[in-house]
């Protein structure tokens, strides 16, 4: 009876609605609150939910890994490597991305004794 | 050279840097303007070579990676390497000037835009070009903060998040193009791009459009720019006018066109770059911090260029594209000039203009900004000419009425700025120009001269960029690797 929870079709649609929710998560962060560091943090949650999304809708059983040794003969019964690739470089990016945010967020902080986004007015016209 | 040299050695020079810093100061600056030379003489030797060019990395395409040279990366490669070349002279004298900054973290980075930006006109690979959209952005984000104090860091901060939503939804279509397709290969995105549901389809480009839109600086989403503009040196600035926003610039006509939008998007882009335009010369007028001034300016060029860029006409973007090398070259001697005077006064505001005696830098300054109004015989009025010429020809006369009458409105701001420059009655403080400042300053002031008296000189670029880019069948066969 559990044949149902390995099926395709399953492990997507709880895929979809599980990055999805993450997504809309993240969202509800970015957009409410002001706090520098959580709002890096809800770009990790957003970036994190593209990922799973991605990986997971790529997701396919009975394939074997595109490696040579492990049973891979001929080119045809092997996982497609490149989203597994992609996915790495835009985490090692994103993880880039998020250092040097808080590196900001800690130079900030120094300064003026501040992270919060909304008082940040130095800069306008 | 193989052109994958063209991201290698700027990435090899910004990952020596913490050596060449212990070898000496000189060996560091240095390092950066010979890297420079090179890559400009390379260029200038691929401007004879046949077009376009391919070099691939270990597998052919498009299985591998490959980098393509044609006409319209050419003519962004002449205007990159040449504005790297002159800024890496200017640092000569702004670390002279200014000693003690943290020299080793601006040419690390600096190499490293550079890299960046001529990876994204040169790959031929939609995930390669987000990779390098990251590099140069995370470039940015810190040149911006490279001052640290409250206004570098706030624009840093700002920059950071602005950029982080953009690559958001660049990733985010890929990965739907991915899902769909099964490629990442530009030729093959292009062939099979029909083959995507077309509601799919209006969403990619939908993403694609805030993506690459919010970091070239378009409409609703450019109202980032100025902070950063205003937070940041003016050497940087004088990077973000003429390399970064043109990069990003470039790449988004360049899809623009493979996947075949001028159809169907073409009136949708041209009345958002004209809205970029309307609004940034207005919003101008009023400012009072010289370098947000310039930012907006900017802003308004390159509204004007996404107006005539998108016309789908070969007189029209190659216009266009004259215009746009002759606005690299002014905003690089403006904002140049600029950060000579914001050195002496320690000042960003307008009235420093009516403090320094100079002629020299009153002749260069009203020169570039004449060329930007497009006054003649300045390189800015062949441009402008031109792109109003294809407007004619195309019987699109409300879009001349249009540009003509913004003209107007640039003209107040900028003759505005001529006038304290001239005014007899201020009391002047005497400013010394170093040599290289000279130096640079005079080659900015005779390359205006030469495109306004010899436009031919530059038309030929133009058009053979104008060419590829409206009939890019070449580039797509060697970006789908046949015959090769």
């Amino acid at each position: 009876m559990f044949d149902f929870f390995n099926s395709i079709q399953t492990i997507h649609w709880i895929v979809i609605v599980g990055s999805m929710t993450l997504f809309f998560i993240g969202f509800y962060g970015l957009t409410t609150q002001k706090n520098l560091i959580k709002v890096l943090v809800s770009f990790s949650i957003i970036e994190s939910s593209l990922f799973i999304f991605f990986i997971g809708l790529h997701y396919k059983t009975g394939l074997v890994a595109p490696i040579v040794d492990s049973g891979l003969k001929t080119f045809t019964n092997m996982v497609d490597p490149v989203p597994q690739a992609m996915i790495l470089t835009t985490i090692v990016i994103g993880l880039a991305i998020l250092a040097l945010g808080l590196s900001f967020g800690i130079e900030y902080f120094k300064l003026t004794g501040k992270n919060d986004i909304s008082t940040m007015d130095e800069l306008g016209g | 050279m193989s052109l994958g040299y063209y991201f290698l050695l700027p990435a090899i020079f910004s990952f020596l840097t913490p050596y060449f810093k212990r070898l000496g100061l000189f060996v560091l600056r240095g390092s950066s303007i010979v890297l420079m030379f090179v890559l400009f003489i390379q260029t200038l030797l691929y401007t004879n070579a046949s077009l376009p060019q391919i070099s691939e990395f270990s597998v052919k395409p498009p299985l591998g990676v490959a980098f393509i040279l044609d006409g319209y990366s050419l003519l962004f490669l002449l205007i990159f390497t040449f504005s790297a070349l002159i800024v890496s002279f200017y640092m000569l004298w702004f670390f002279s000037a200014n000693s003690g900054r943290d020299e080793a973290r601006f040419y690390l980075f600096f190499n490293m835009l550079i890299a960046g930006s001529i990876g994204l006109i040169l790959s031929c690979d939609i995930f390669n070009i987000y990779i390098f959209f990251e590099i140069t952005g995370i470039c940015s984000y810190v040149l911006s903060a490279y001052n640290k104090d409250k206004k570098g860091l706030e624009a840093g901060i700002k920059y950071l998040i602005i950029g982080s939503v953009a690559s958001l939804f660049i990733v985010f279509a890929i990965m739907l193009i991915y899902l769909q397709i099964g490629t990442v290969n530009l030729g093959q995105i292009v062939q099979r791009f029909h083959e995507i549901d077309p509601k799919l389809a209006v969403l990619i480009v939908i993403m694609l459009f805030i993506g690459f839109g919010t970091k070239a600086e378009l409409f609703p989403m450019n109202f980032w720019t100025p902070d950063i503009y205003q937070g940041s040196m003016a050497a940087i600035n004088s990077l973000f006018s003429s390399v970064v926003s043109k990069a990003y610039l470039f790449v988004f006509f360049h899809l623009f066109y493979l996947l075949g939008l001028n159809g169907k998007y073409m009136f949708f882009v041209m009345i958002i770059g004209a809205v970029t335009f309307l609004i940034s010369e207005f919003t101008a007028l009023s400012q009072t911090d010289i370098k947000r001034l310039f930012a907006y300016s900017t802003l308004g060029q390159l509204g004007l260029l996404f107006m005539a860029l998108s016309t789908n006409s070969d007189a029209t973007v190659s216009g266009a594209l004259f215009h746009l090398t002759s606005h690299s070259i002014s905003k690089l001697l403006i904002f140049l000039a600029l950060g000579i005077l914001i050195h002496k006064f320690q000042s960003p505001k307008i009235n420093i203009l009516e403090n320094y005696r100079s002629k020299f830098l009153t002749i260069t300054l009203a020169v570039s900004f004449l060329s930007v109004l497009g006054i003649p015989p300045f390189s800015g009025f062949v441009g402008k000419i031109l792109i109003l010429k294809g407007f004619a020809l195309s019987h699109n006369y409300a879009a001349v009425a249009f540009i003509l009458l913004i003209s107007i409105v640039e003209s107040v701001y900028f003759f505005r700025l001529i006038a304290m420059m001239i005014d007899k009655k201020r009391e002047r403080v005497d400013i010394s120009i170093s040599f290289v400042n000279y130096a640079i300053l005079g080659i900015l002031l005779g390359l205006i001269l030469l495109f306004g008296l010899y436009p031919s000189l530059l038309i030929h670029y133009t058009n053979l960029a104008s060419n590829a880019l409206l009939h890019p069948q070449e580039y797509l066969k060697y970006a789908l690797g046949v015959g090769l």
